[in-house]
C-alpha cells in the first residue's frame, strides 16, 4: 500500500491501476527481503569463518557448486551465496513485473520483461558454461 | 545522497587507495552498486517517485549495454580503462559543477495531455514540496533508448550505476522531474550492475574479500550520507564532491599514463 498521507492526497480518479500500484509494493517487498536475505547469509558465511577461525577465500566458487557448498555451512559458500542472491535480487522484481503484465494481457510489457529475463538468462549462461 | 550510485568513488578508492587491481575494483563495486539500489529504491517505490514502467523499457537498452560493457571490462587493458575511468569522473565533476552554480527551478506541477502517452509511460506522484501532485510523460524516448544504452556499457565498463549518463538524460531530455528521474535511475542501477557482474563472475573476477566490504561500505556511507545531508548545505556538498572527483580524476588519468 502507498503511504496513507501520501495516498490521501492523490485524487480517487487518478489511482487508475490497483494491479500497477500493487507492482510498486510488490517490488519494493522484493528488493527489501532480497537486500536483507542476501546480508543475513554474507553475515553468517563471516560468522561461520570467525568462529572457525579460517578466511574467506578470494575468488567465487563456480556458479553451480555454491549452494552445494553453503548447505556445508563452508563460510566461503555462504558469501558467495548472499554475494550471488543481492545479483539476482533485480531478476526477481523483473519475474513479478512478468506476472502481472500477464495478468493484464500488456502485450508490449510482457514482450520488455521477457527480453529482460532473457539477458539475464544468457549472462547467467554464459557464467554457468 | 547524491544519485550517483557510489560507484564513481567507490572504484577510484579501492583502485588508488587501496591498491586493488582496477578490474577487481569494477567488479566489487557493481555489486556494492546492486545492493545500494536494492536498499534504497523501497522508499522510493513506496513514495511512486520510481517510474516502473519506464525503467523496464528503458532496462532493455541499459542491460544489453552493461552485459557489452562488461565483457568489455574483462578484455581491455587496465590502462585503457583508466584512462576511460579518468575521463568520466572529469565529466561528473563538470556536470556537479554545472548543478551547484544553477539556482533550484520552480516547483512545478506539469500538465500532460494523455493522448500522447499510447504506452503509459508516464508517471504519477505526490511530492510533499509543492504540497500536489505531479504528473509527466516521457519525451524523445527516440534518443532516450541509445543514450540509455551506452549508459550501460559505461555501467558494466566501469562497475558504476549510470546515474552520471541517466539522470541529466531523464530530465534534461526526457522532461522527467528530478525526484522521478533520481529514483527511476537508483531503481534501474541494479538490475544493469547485476548483469554486469554476472559477466565478471564469470570471468573469476569477483574477491568477495574486496566485494563484502565493498557492499557493507557502501550501505554504511549511504546511510551515513543521509545523515549528513541534513546537516550541511547542499551547495557546500556539491562544492566538496566536485573537488574530490577532480582529484579522483587526475590521480586516475596519471595513473593511467603510468605518472601516477
Amino acid at each position: 500500500m502507498a503511504d496513507p498521507q501520501i495516498a490521501s492526497k492523490v485524487p480517487t480518479a487518478e489511482v487508475e491501476d490497483p494491479q500497477l500500484e500493487h507492482l510498486y509494493d510488490r517490488t519494493a517487498q522484493i528488493l527489501a527481503i532480497g537486500f536483507w536475505g542476501s546480508i543475513a547469509v554474507i553475515v553468517a558465511g563471516l560468522l561461520v569463518a570467525l568462529v572457525r577461525g579460517e578466511g574467506i577465500n578470494d575468488t567465487t566458487y563456480h556458479m553451480e557448486r555454491v549452494l552445494g557448498q553453503a548447505v556445508k555451512l563452508d563460510a566461503s559458500g555462504l558469501v558467495d551465496l548472499g554475494l550471488l542472491g543481492l545479483l539476482l535480487t533485480p531478476l526477481a522484481y523483473v519475474i513479478a513485473a512478468l506476472l502481472t503484465f500477464l495478468r493484464q494481457r500488456d502485450w508490449l510489457f510482457i514482450a520488455v520483461c521477457a527480453v529482460l529475463i532473457l539477458l539475464f538468462a544468457a549472462a547467467i549462461a554464459l557464467a554457468l558454461f | 545522497m547524491l544519485g550517483l550510485g557510489g560507484g564513481v568513488f567507490l572504484v577510484p578508492i579501492l583502485s588508488l587507495i587501496f591498491g586493488v587491481p582496477l578490474k577487481t575494483a569494477i567488479a566489487a563495486s557493481a555489486i556494492a552498486v546492486v545492493a545500494n539500489s536494492a536498499s534504497g529504491s523501497a522508499v522510493y517505490l513506496k513514495a511512486r517517485f520510481t517510474n516502473i514502467r519506464l525503467a523496464l523499457v528503458m532496462l532493455v537498452a541499459m542491460v544489453s549495454g552493461a552485459i557489452a560493457g562488461g565483457f568489455l571490462a574483462v578484455n581491455l587493458p587496465e590502462a585503457i580503462l583508466k584512462g576511460t575511468f579518468g575521463l568520466l569522473l572529469l565529466y561528473v565533476s563538470s556536470v556537479m559543477f554545472r548543478r551547484g552554480r544553477r539556482a533550484p527551478g520552480p516547483a512545478v506541477t506539469i500538465d500532460i495531455d494523455l493522448s500522447q502517452d499510447p504506452h503509459r509511460l508516464g508517471g504519477r506522484y505526490f511530492d510533499p514540496a509543492i504540497d500536489g501532485v505531479v504528473r509527466y510523460v516521457p519525451r524523445k524516448l527516440h534518443i532516450g533508448l541509445p543514450v540509455a544504452s551506452l549508459a550501460g556499457i559505461a555501467s558494466g565498463m566501469l562497475g558504476i550505476g549510470g546515474g552520471p549518463i541517466t539522470v541529466p538524460l531523464y530530465t534534461i531530455v526526457m522532461g522527467l522531474p528530478m525526484k522521478a528521474a533520481t529514483s527511476t535511475s537508483a531503481f534501474m542501477f541494479g538490475l544493469t550492475a547485476s548483469a554486469s557482474a554476472l559477466v565478471y563472475y564469470q570471468n573469476d573476477l569477483i574477491d568477495p574479500t574486496v566485494a563484502v566490504p565493498a557492499v557493507l561500505g557502501i550501505i554504511s556511507g549511504a546511510r551515513v550520507g543521509a545523515a549528513v545531508v541534513r546537516r550541511i548545505r547542499s551547495s557546500q556538498l556539491n562544492t566538496i564532491f566536485v573537488f574530490v572527483l577532480a582529484g579522483l580524476a587526475i590521480s586516475m588519468l596519471l595513473d593511467a599514463f603510468g605518472v601516477y
